[in-house]
């Protein structure tokens, strides 16, 4: 059979199997392209496809697998991220971990629309592709190092301008929150994907590249990225990103109750005004972007003073600054800083990192673990010097450290006596740096999320920015409809490989992706918006079904205790709490799932072009008949 | 009454302050009277002109008490704090 040109696509996927150090490479099918445009529309359908249901998540059977959308490296602004799908081990269902930097474009250069990586390595390994080759290559001097050693001396030895994903001391003792790194500082942090590289004796995966995408209409093309340019620089929310990033929303969004302090239980925050964009300001003395990305939200901050000066580090973002800051009671901004270099230096997600500090915080508050447990340190609210011990005894599974490892949800089992109260998860995923009982829509996007809570899942901004249309955050009707369409329209702009950051702020309108598109790939079937968006349903559907096979149901779109009964304590959505039957009720009719379960429907599937699916879940007996 | 307006992050540096306390005498008042009137004879016609300018075009985020205000028509009490911040984002 002829080979279909594919435009804007690298035309290939690499297909890895670490236990009989072999690979293989395939075209990349028409039909996938078609169906699913690229990055994570392509991570779900191949773990669909490729994973038995019930697999360990840290197993070698469970897959890893790298993903980039067809704008990659395209010269398209802002389009250039990279996927990793598999199996969390956090939740033990379907996951997506997203990252910036440098590597998605070189995985383009090298020639490969995704990397499918299953099987466990005998030693510790390191994959070095180059182009058409891929070698599998001792890792044993750099494991056990620090993210950063670890790539000073792969990229070293093999080539300065490669670009790579690695794990740390984290990742290889399968910490279940354990981050996968970039060379550039990056981070796809959520959901343990470094826990399953480390499963898989998978120290780093170094690519280097020397091809370039061909476009279907490279004048088209250009011209459109002028287009898209304009409109980032006439945005108003484009000088704030370059400015200051996600830190220039951290004050305002703990005015508006959005902000989390004290593990969710939401006391005032004292001193909360060191986290004023204009005081974070002046840490600034470098910054940077992601490949083709005229935003460049990166800055690096300097700390000068105190216990914890003499460091420049990507900044803490807004999530890690309330993760490892405000969650603890903490807004020492040196030691909030400090914390956030060691998680990327151990490989540890910052987010599920601070909230389970801060759910240890607690139950030592409330007297369920004491000193004794705690190895003997005193966790008390506010205090930096626990936090950072504890981050090292976690990512080295030490004592109290291992217990914590597990994330809240197994932590919260293990330890009994009540802990379950306080764990802050969904499905097993800590909670981002947001309160349900504050944004309606948003809090139902954590409890429906098919990787769990997860802001980037669904982004709300609507209730949370007023974008593109203001809506009361306090409100309840409507949040269903608002809810699925956030979550839809982010599945369709994760497939083309778009950040989330210049989306959200309205800065690649859906016309306007549609256009480039097109004209990156020549599909005729990307020139109409409301396929695409048709493309990003199916792709929340195609989630939902995997994890409906793994066994979730109705019962696991949930948010812990404190949200559903404790009324929320302060100024603006004081005594709220997160009405969860109403709003699940809706979300279920607005996707047309089963209410009782949270299945999808056959009607539903086959209408996103999904039948085979329906197939498969009435073969498993997951319809109500 | 009197009345809290905030400034943050480059409308602090541009007002040069970071919050103006603002005493207005026995008035019913919205934001429109605040940010088109009252505020530009405080802080002069130039930079209380921009500021208006900057809100008419979406330019930056105002919050009354914690709650983002829907357009300049929202009606200002005795004790509101109103804080003005450049349009960000993220998470």
């Amino acid at each position: 059979m002829a080979r279909h040109k594919l435009y804007g696509y690298a035309g290939r996927i690499l297909w890895i199997d670490l236990t009989l150090k072999s690979y293989s490479i395939t075209d990349t099918p028409l039909d996938l392209v078609k169906n699913y445009i690229g990055a994570r529309g392509f991570g779900t359908k191949i773990l669909w496809d490729q994973l038995k249901p019930g697999a360990d998540a840290l197993g070698p059977d469970n897959k890893l697998i790298f993903s980039i959308g067809p704008l990659a490296a395209t010269g398209v602004q802002s389009a250039s991220r990279f996927f990793v799908t598999f199996k969390s081990p956090l939740t033990g269902g379907y996951f997506r971990s997203v990252g910036g930097g440098q590597f998605g474009a070189e995985m383009k250069f090298a020639g490969y629309d995704a990397i499918v990586i299953g099987g466990r390595a005998e030693r510790p390994t390191y994959l070095w592709i180059h182009d058409d080759v891929v070698e599998f290559k001792d890792a044993s001097h750099v494991w056990g190092a620090v993210t950063t050693h670890a790539t000073e001396h792969l990229i070293d030895e093999m080539d300065r301008n490669a670009k790579l994903v690695v794990i740390g001391p984290a990742g290889e003792r399968l910490v279940r929150y354990a981050s996968i790194q970039t060379n550039d500082n990056r981070s796809a942090a959520r959901g343990g994907g470094g826990a399953v590289m480390g499963s898989k004796n998978l120290k780093a995966v170094v690519v280097r590249g020397s091809k370039k995408p061909e476009v279907f209409d490279r004048d088209e093309l250009n011209r459109l990225v002028k287009e898209q340019i304009d409109i980032y620089v006439k945005n108003p929310a484009f000088e704030g990103f370059r400015q200051l990033g996600t830190n220039g929303i951290i004050y305002l969004f703990y005015t508006l109750g959005h902000y989390p302090t004290y593990n969710f239980k939401q006391l005032e925050l004292e001193n909360v005004e060191v986290f004023r964009p204009e005081d974070l300001l002046p840490y600034v003395v470098k910054r940077g972007g992601c490949y083709a990305c005229a935003m460049g939200c990166w800055q690096f901050f300097k700390s000068v003073k105190g216990p914890f000066a003499g460091i420049i580090w990507d900044k803490p973002e807004y999530e890690t600054q309330c993760t490892l800051g405000s969650l603890i009671g903490l807004t020492h901004r040196e030691a909030i800083m400090y914390a956030n270099m060691l998680c990327d230096l151990y490989g540890l997600d910052t987010i599920s990192a601070g909230v389970t500090i801060a759910f240890a915080y607690e139950l030592y508050e409330k007297g369920i673990l004491t000193k004794r447990e705690t190895d003997g340190l005193d966790l008390r609210w506010g205090d930096p010097e626990p936090v950072i011990e504890l981050i090292r005894k976690i990512a080295l599974r030490e004592g109290i450290g291992d217990v914590l490892a597990e994330g809240v949800k197994r932590a919260a089992e293990a330890i009994g006596r009540g802990a379950e109260r306080y764990a802050m998860h969904v499905k097993g995923l800590e909670l981002p740096a947001y309160d349900p009982r504050a944004a309606k829509a948003h809090g139902l996007n954590f409890a429906t999320s098919n990787i769990g809570a997860s802001h980037m899942y669904g982004w709300s901004g609507p209730e949370l920015i007023g974008f593109p249309e203001k809506v009361d955050p306090l409100a309840v009707e409507g949040k269903a409809t608002l809810c699925k369409r956030v979550q839809d329209e982010m599945a369709l702009y994760e497939a083309a490989g778009i950040c989330q950051f210049p989306m959200s702020s309205g800065m690649v309108p859906l016309d306007l992706l549609s256009r480039m598109l097109h004209a990156a790939t020549g599909v005729e079937e990307f020139k109409r918006p409301e396929y695409l968006v048709m493309v990003g349903e199916r792709i929340v559907n195609l989630e939902r079904a995997f994890n409906v096979r793994e066994g979730f149901s109705r019962r696991d779109d949930t948010l812990p205790e404190r949200f559903l009964r404790e009324p929320y304590p302060r100024a603006p959505a004081k005594g709220q709490v997160f009405e969860l039957d109403k709003l699940l009720d809706d979300y279920y009719v607005a996707r047309g799932w089963e209410p009782k379960t949270g299945v999808p429907t056959r009607t539903k599937l086959e209408e996103v072009g999904l039948k085979d699916v329906a197939d498969e879940l009435e073969k498993l007996g997951k319809y109500i008949m | 009454m009197r009345v809290l307006v905030e400034f943050a992050w480059s409308l602090a540096e541009k007002v040069g302050k970071k919050y103006i306390w603002l005493d207005v005498k026995g008035e019913e008042l919205d934001l429109q009277d605040i940010f088109s009137r009252i505020l530009p004879s405080i802080l002069g016609e130039d930079l209380g002109k921009a500021l208006h300018d900057l809100l008419l075009n979406r330019g930056a985020f105002v919050v009354v008490n914690g709650i983002m205000a829907k357009d300049l028509k929202v009606k200002v009490k005795d004790g509101d704090k109103i804080l003005l911040q450049p349009i960000a984002s993220g998470g």
